[in-house]
């Protein structure tokens, strides 16, 4: 069955922060554009992430991503902005600067490190600095006696990310979009008129562009338009507390509290594919973690836990393409959605907009991928 | 050391979860056969719901209560500690491993214990009777009352208003009679459009054991002097600081005022599954029940050495909840090759197979009839139905117009079901909201994701559990 | 003349008298019973406030379900009042009025 009458100039796949995030860019620039997405149970890093606004550990031995979130950070004043007097609702957007703590004299050093090769990269400006124990204590005064030291960046901060979900897909219902949930696409077939053929359980459907922005899906649809988007799913895993009195002043990356005083725990990594949701065993490392971090949690309340699968690509880059064989095909795939949201809602929807991927996200075609495997043999 | 003088790292054939009438069921089975059983209750005394504190009542045997608390009560919780079986009281469950590993609370300290299988026979508990007002002091449901009155035997402020549908409405009624306390009004309120449909199970409910307890219930009823209102259709708590009166309207329309200090709710009750559906049990949208509940055992995806057993595997009350630990027990005694094949067994395990389906059977009639009217699971827009975050109706149905078509987007949205319940209390009218505004089933929109930890648990707690070098790595960084 | 305005005891309690502290204030209990229900007798129900609009919170199913009835215990947070027994001496804090944050 066709779907007549509401033929999109352009199909999104995915509602997820990303997917959101490039439809209402696309239907702003005057696209009729619709989302197709999953059902209510669906493994969403939409739902599950951690909220932060994030450079200082990105683009290591990889300036065009230290300088793709460097774009984002600076653009997201405005774009918080935006987004709030188009929809209502507040982002309690935060940006301060974020710190990553160190509970080894090892972990400083890798920080260190790091730090140091992401400032000597041509083309970087990184601000940041790195604090001994009583420096770190001076932001942030409940730290515990374990903690070696820091690195802070002032380019970071944090938001209500279940807040930046709702008003992206709020946003892009009041400018015309149209959201279609639990239709998830099973193919996908490019026609020699240049459009494509989406097969969704509720029928076909046809456009002129489509986006795959589907997150751990993309995997299996960029081949069919001529794609390649290879992610290595790595698991994060979070808890977050009971609502506490404000004591910290700064995100970190592995802690920090929302606006309305709970305190998200995560930073966790592993890549086993497990039927259980939450691992216990990972949830008592965190907390262990944590409690060095800040002993007055010790006695903080979990009221909550769950994971999601970070759509990490094997070196953690972002995968953006437009298919040669297929024009009008595109593939967006990130782990950080929130940080990227304005890059994606900007940059991202010109190249879809105009076929043409700019200089700025070359470095971010799949090609780099089977260049590196080509080169090998 | 447990307090059972066991060491810690005992590795028992069984633990159950819940010393009510299915978890001592089991109990009295499995540690009767033999098998190392530990009971962990999160109440003082065991007992579940509605035997709670019979060994512990202040009321003297046989008053007040009624004689199927004082008979069935003290016998089962003797004869749970006779079979030998470890029960541990003030015991929070909030986490089990994939080993069956569980982690509980118990009096405030963080305690595990090591288990072969796992039964959950944590129960059921209260629909969600979300009306305006309801989070007003001075509400409160009828469980409650009679948690107050059996365990400490306390009534709560005159004059009391009682208001819902189900047989508890008449149990707390005819015990507020007998220790001569007034009730200024009960209002029954109006049944389900389909209550008829459970009238072809009223044979089978007459022929299971249920019918004469219902019998000696209604009859108690009739004796009332309270006036009873019957097809009440809306209900509202008011007042400013605490509840002054109740507000009520009948089938006609017209508005009535009661003068209460005490609103006390009660629209039947619901599995209380956050801890099952943590653990991956599969669960099925029960239809007759307007619940969910645990699927069969032996569904497909259904975890290894977990047990479902009880109220909290479907609603059957204390009858068929006991007998259906019982079986359970069997069933576990079997598995472990201890059971003790002979004509007599074979003969009691046919009879409480038939026993437990004619309950079965006869329970529909008690669905269908006390089934609460829909409009109350789907409350007006300005009543508040996620307590602990202030969401409204309203806020719900806008959600699901939005495109929310299911309650784990909507929580998303909304935080329903982010609080300290975790959703016990909002969770079914979410669902019952997007279900309506979306024209569809519950079945079809699901419930709210459930994960462990269960209850809150402390992070010190969950920092005591011991770590494989894989939650290391994971963690760690570098 | 007993005042059914309260909460009050209709038998004789099984356990001996024993004084615990809520918010700073003595109070009277009786050895057997929760503190929710302690809280309750000695006419103190309220267990702390709910933001986002700083609603009074006092136990509503006392059952260990509703966790409207968590009160801070001798300095440890998110007990539910309602399955705690209470004990001679006991600290009992809410948040109200700037207590037990």
């Amino acid at each position: 069955m066709r779907h007549p009458g509401t033929a999109a100039d352009t199909i999104v796949i995915g509602g997820g922060m990303v997917g959101a995030s490039i439809a209402l860019g696309l239907v702003l620039r005057g696209h009729r554009v619709t989302v197709l997405d999953e059902g209510d149970r669906a493994l969403r890093a939409a739902r599950a992430n951690f909220a932060l606004l994030w450079v200082q550990s990105k683009g290591a031995g990889a300036p065009a991503y230290f300088n793709w979130s460097r774009m984002a950070a600076a653009a997201w004043p405005d774009f918080a902005r935006q987004l709030e007097a188009m929809t209502g609702i507040v982002l309690h957007l935060s940006q301060r600067g974020g710190l990553t703590l160190a509970l080894s004299g090892a972990e400083m050093d890798h920080l260190a490190t790091r730090s140091a090769r992401i400032a000597c990269d041509q083309g970087s400006d990184f601000p940041h600095e790195m604090l001994d124990h009583s420096q770190t204590r001076a932001l942030l005064p409940a730290i515990g006696p374990d903690v070696v030291g820091a690195l802070f960046s002032p380019l970071d901060g944090h938001l209500n990310a279940l807040a930046l979900f709702h008003a992206l897909h709020r946003a892009f219902g009041r400018s015309g979009g149209h959201y279609v949930p639990a239709s998830p696409v099973r193919t996908i077939t490019p026609t020699k008129t240049g459009t494509f053929i989406l097969d969704t359980p509720h029928g076909y459907r046809e456009c002129e562009r489509v986006v795959l922005a589907a997150g751990l899906d993309n995997t299996r649809l960029a081949p069919m338009v001529g794609l390649h988007a290879p992610i290595t799913p790595q698991r994060g895993q979070i808890m977050v507390t009971q609502r506490l009195p404000p004591f910290l002043d700064y995100p970190t990356n592995a802690l920090r509290q929302t606006d309305n005083g709970s305190v998200l725990i995560g930073n966790s990594q592993d890549t086993v594919m497990t039927r259980q949701p939450v691992d216990l065993e990972i949830d008592a490392v965190m907390a262990d973690r944590a409690i060095r971090s800040f002993p007055c949690l010790q006695a903080a309340s979990v009221v909550r836990s769950w994971s999601c699968f970070r759509v990490k690509s094997p070196d953690g880059m972002p995968v953006y393409d437009h298919s040669t064989l297929w024009p009008g095909a595109f593939v967006a795939s990130c782990h950080s959605g929130v940080t990227l949201a304005p890059n994606h809602t900007g940059l991202v929807c010109d190249a879809i907009h105009t076929g043409i991927i700019p200089p700025i996200m070359q470095a971010f075609s799949a090609s780099r991928f089977t260049l590196t495997a080509a080169s090998r043999s | 050391m447990t307090s059972s003088g066991l060491p810690d790292d005992t590795v028992h054939d069984v633990i159950i979860i819940g010393a009510g009438p299915a978890g001592l069921g089991v109990a009295a089975v499995t540690a009767g056969a033999g098998l190392l059983t530990l009971v962990l209750d999160e109440n003082m005394h065991p007992g579940g719901q509605i035997y709670r504190a019979a060994s512990h009542s202040p009321f003297p045997q046989g008053q007040v209560l009624g004689k199927d608390y004082w008979r069935k009560g003290t016998r089962m919780i003797r004869r749970a500690y006779a079979s030998g079986a470890h029960i541990i009281p003030r015991a929070i469950v909030w986490g089990i491993t994939p080993d069956h590993v569980v982690m509980a609370r118990v009096d405030g300290q963080p305690r595990r214990f090591a288990a072969r299988c796992v039964v959950l026979a944590g129960g059921a508990m209260e629909r969600p009777f979300p009306i305006p007002g309801w989070t007003l002091p001075g509400v409160m449901t009828v469980g409650a009352a009679q948690t107050m009155l059996k365990a400490s035997g306390v009534v709560p402020p005159a004059p009391m208003v009682i208001a819902g549908r189900g047989p508890l409405i008449w149990l707390l009624a005819a015990q507020y009679r007998r220790a001569g306390q007034d009730i200024a009004a009960i209002l029954i309120t109006a049944a389900d459009r389909q209550w008829w449909k459970g009238l072809a199970a009223l044979p089978f409910f007459l022929l299971s054991g249920d019918a004469w307890y219902g019998l000696r219930l209604l009859a108690s009823a009739v004796m009332h002097r309270v006036p009873v209102h019957r097809g009440v259709m809306s209900i509202r708590a008011e007042g400013t600081a605490c509840l002054e009166q109740v507000r009520w309207s009948g089938k006609n329309g017209q508005d009535k005022v009661l003068p209460a200090r005490t609103l006390l709710l009660h629209h039947g009750v619901v599995p209380n599954p956050n801890l099952a559906m943590a653990l991956g049990v599969p669960h099925v949208w029960d239809r007759a029940q307007a619940s969910f509940r645990p699927a069969p055992a032996g569904t497909a995806d259904y975890p290894d050495g977990i047990v479902c057993v009880g109220d909290g595997a479907g609603i059957g009350g204390s009858r068929l909840a006991a007998l259906g630990g019982r079986m359970a027990g069997q069933a576990i005694v079997a598995a472990r090759g201890r059971s003790r094949r002979n004509l007599l067994n074979w003969l009691h395990s046919v009879s409480m197979r038939a026993r437990i389906a004619l309950a079965r059977r006869g329970r529909m009639f008690v669905d269908c009839m006390f089934r609460p009217a829909s409009h109350f699971r789907q409350p007006a827009d300005e009543t508040v139905i996620c307590r602990c975050e202030g969401v409204t109706a309203g806020q719900v149905r806008s959600a699901a117009h939005e495109g929310c078509i299911g309650p784990n987007q909507a929580k998303a949205f909304l935080r329903c079901g982010m609080g300290p319940c975790q959703g016990r209390l909002c969770g079914l009218t979410v669902s019952d909201l997007i279900a309506q505004t979306r024209d569809r089933d519950p079945a079809d929109v699901g419930y709210l994701n459930q994960r462990l930890p269960a209850r809150p648990a402390t992070l010190g707690d969950m920092a005591a559990m011991p770590a494989g070098t894989a939650a290391i790595r994971a963690v760690t960084p570098g | 003349m007993t005042d059914r305005s309260r909460f009050r005891r209709i038998v004789a309690p099984a356990g001996p008298r024993i004084t615990f502290t809520l918010d700073g204030r003595v109070l009277e209990a009786r050895l057997g019973d929760s503190v929710a229900v302690a809280m309750m007798l000695a006419g103190y129900p309220a267990c702390g406030s709910l933001p986002p609009t700083g609603r009074v919170r006092v136990p509503y199913c006392l059952m260990g379900a509703c966790h409207e009835c968590l009160v801070r215990v001798d300095g440890r947070s998110m007990h539910q009042a309602c399955l705690l027994p209470v004990r001679t001496g006991m600290c009992i804090e809410t948040d109200l009025n700037g207590h037990g944050s």
